[in-house]
């Protein structure tokens, strides 16, 4: 009995041996390399949002040409102060 | 998109508001089945209402809006612009005040006509971002 458990485990060893072989230095440096991208990846992911990929709004220091055109209004028309709201519904 | 078709139905009859404000004290209840109601309560023709909205007719007037203000950045609601200045989100408000006062101000200094003053100070001379 042993010795047919010990014949068995020799051509696997042959096996992964020959796979070793095939694989360079540089494969494994590949692979690390896609494996580190992954990982950044999927780090990305699970965190909330980080404040640098916030994507930029409104310029706050800006004055923006914003057409009131024929948009529903309240007040006279000849307001000194116009206020646009952007707006929806929950 | 549904309450903004809904709104701008409503709109075409001059009730635009009218059904704004329906919308917005119900915003638990905006199903088709809502707002068909809101359409009857606020008093408009509701099968030219009905038509309207289920041919989505005002629909790219809502996503040019929509694309308007994405260009400018103001991607969360509610986004003000008070001549042209903007403000972001639901501010406590202090923060209006002090913007509009700012704004009448100069408004009131600048030599322009009231009628004149929004299209050729802030439309004319603002930066065009859309």
């Amino acid at each position: 009995m042993m010795m047919r458990s010990a014949h068995h485990r020799v051509p696997l060893a042959v096996a992964a041996l020959g796979l070793a072989a095939c694989v360079t230095r540089g494969d494994i440096e590949e692979i690390k390399q896609g494996l580190k991208e992954i990982n950044t990846k999927l780090d990305r992911g699970a965190r909330p949002q980080q404040p640098q990929q916030r994507p930029q709004g409104p310029d706050a220091t800006a004055v923006y040409a914003f057409p009131v055109g024929d948009s529903p209004a309240k007040g006279p028309a000849d307001a000194w102060v116009t206020v646009i709201e952007s707006s929806d519904f929950q | 998109m549904p309450t903004a078709m809904a709104s701008e139905c409503a709109r075409e009859q001059g009730k635009f508001w009218e059904m704004h404000d329906q919308i917005f004290q119900n915003q638990q209840m905006i199903q088709d089945p809502d707002l068909e109601r809101y359409a009857k309560q606020i008093g408009v023709d509701v099968n030219r209402w009905k038509k309207c909205y289920a041919d989505n007719k005002h629909k790219a007037r809502i996503e040019e809006d929509q694309r308007v203000a994405m260009q400018l950045g103001a991607r969360g609601t509610p986004a003000f612009f008070i001549n042209g200045r903007f403000l972001s989100g639901a501010q406590p408000l202090p923060a209006f005040e002090a913007l509009i006062d700012e704004e009448i101000k100069k408004a009131k200094e600048s030599g322009l006509s009231r009628r004149e003053y929004y299209e050729k100070a802030v439309v004319e001379k603002g930066k065009k971002a859309m």
